[in-house]
């Protein structure tokens, strides 16, 4: 068997990175949320201020948030659907990592949408810095 | 079984009796390199119970004893270094079966060396922000921070610190650059530079609170600012030992133009160095100056 040699590093074709957005998404929106709220009622507003323009913040960074994540998520669907219908997850195939990858980041991106409209219904219960 | 027992696959057998390991890509499993790892030693365990001294004897507040720990615990991991990483092998590449043969020795991000250094040093960063984070926590939760009038660190020796540690991460990368290209001289050059630069740097940090008199035990404010400059001094000294290291690395040829992991995962580490430094002089520094 005669030796042969391959390139020191071959690229993954199919990325991790991709399953990473949406939980990164999720916690930008929360960190963007705490700050704001933090920072209105610490140096904006007297204690116990309204809350209003933090409220129109958190839906404009919610619904930034929820788009992000939905092409997200629309990327994944499209990597789970890669082939025929018929197609699998689960056998040693570059096919089926693919489409398993895509499953993964599709249900990833749902639970960052979770995540993203509870902080955002959390911070639309409170009325007041209190 | 009786195929592997056969040794019909990968690395069947250790010719030259070290402990190898294949890696490969992260999805596809594709072989990428043929890795030689550090045998058995007892070096990692005395420099666990050195480090953990270092922590045991400061919580019984026996400084003498922590120091002594910290420097045994220095020596024993920079002798495992020396001993076990990044050594240059006897030939460049190894057949390693089924028709493969894999480089034995990489550097830069595609190296498992690398990778180590980005994700210890993301956990270092996760750390970092968490203190800068507490800075910012105080200033929305108490009024008086930065307490009125304020004596926070003179500005002049802070942007001193920024610009002394930004040569000296500057004077790294050159380091390695020049070490690629061979140029013996100037890498020994920028490596004394780098040193010099960092020392400097570190002692304009630490300069910056000191002038003033910032004192960490009279407010929240002052132990949070001493935390955060005394973070970004240490991490300062430790990329000063990894540039002795290295030179010395290169002095006794355990480092070349082509085998160069250890110079370029320090330049790795001075890139996070020279963010910390960053941050904590626009925080400590520039932040009272526009609130």
């Amino acid at each position: 068997m005669n030796p042969t040699t391959i390139e020191p590093h071959v690229p993954d074709r199919y990325s991790l990175w991709l399953l990473t957005i949406g939980p990164a998404i999720w916690a930008v929106h929360l960190l963007l949320c705490y700050v704001t709220a933090a920072i209105w009622c610490a140096k904006s507003v007297p204690p116990g201020g309204p809350l209003d323009g933090v409220h129109t913040a958190i839906l404009c960074y919610t619904g930034v948030a929820l788009i992000g994540i939905a092409v997200t998520g629309w990327e994944g669907l499209r990597r789970h659907r890669h082939g025929t219908e018929a197609t699998t997850h689960d056998l040693d195939t570059r096919e089926d990592r693919h489409r398993f990858l895509g499953f993964a980041t599709l249900l990833l991106s749902g639970l960052s949408a979770v995540g993203v409209v509870y902080a955002a219904l959390a911070a639309q219960y409170f009325d007041t810095c209190r | 079984m009786r195929d592997v027992d056969e040794g019909r696959f990968y690395l069947p057998d250790a010719e030259e009796g070290r402990r190898e390991t294949i890696v490969t890509t992260a999805v596809d499993a594709v072989p990428v390199q043929c890795l030689r790892l550090g045998g058995n030693t007892f070096l990692t365990l005395f420099a666990a119970l050195f480090t953990g001294g270092i922590f045991i004897f400061s919580t019984f507040h026996w400084w003498h004893l922590a120091l002594v720990s910290c420097v045994f615990a220095l020596i024993t991991i920079v002798t495992w270094l020396w001993t076990g990483t990044a050594e240059i092998p006897e030939r460049p590449e190894k057949y390693v079966g089924l028709g493969l043969t894999l480089p034995i020795y990489l550097s830069g991000p595609a190296s498992v060396g690398w990778w180590g250094m980005l994700i210890t040093m993301l956990g270092v960063v996760t750390a970092f922000i968490s203190l800068v984070f507490g800075y910012f926590f105080y200033w929305t939760a108490r009024p008086d921070f930065p307490p009125n009038p304020t004596n926070g660190p003179s500005v002049p020796w802070s942007v001193a610190a920024l610009v002394f540690v930004a040569g000296a991460w500057l004077m790294t990368i050159m380091a390695r650059r020049w070490n690629h290209m061979d140029a013996r001289p100037w890498f020994y050059a920028a490596i004394t530079t780098a040193v010099l630069f960092a020392a400097a740097g570190s002692t304009a940090l630490v300069a910056g609170p000191w002038v003033t008199g910032l004192d960490p035990a009279a407010h929240v404010y002052g132990a949070t600012v001493w935390v955060l400059v005394i973070w970004s001094a240490a991490h300062v000294g430790l990329g000063v030992i990894m540039h002795l290291y290295c030179a010395v690395r290169r002095l006794a040829g355990r480092m070349t133009a082509v085998y160069d992991q250890d110079i370029v995962n320090v330049t790795l580490f001075w890139h996070f160095v020279a963010f910390t430094v960053l941050i904590t002089v626009a925080v400590v520094a520039g932040f009272p100056l526009v609130i």
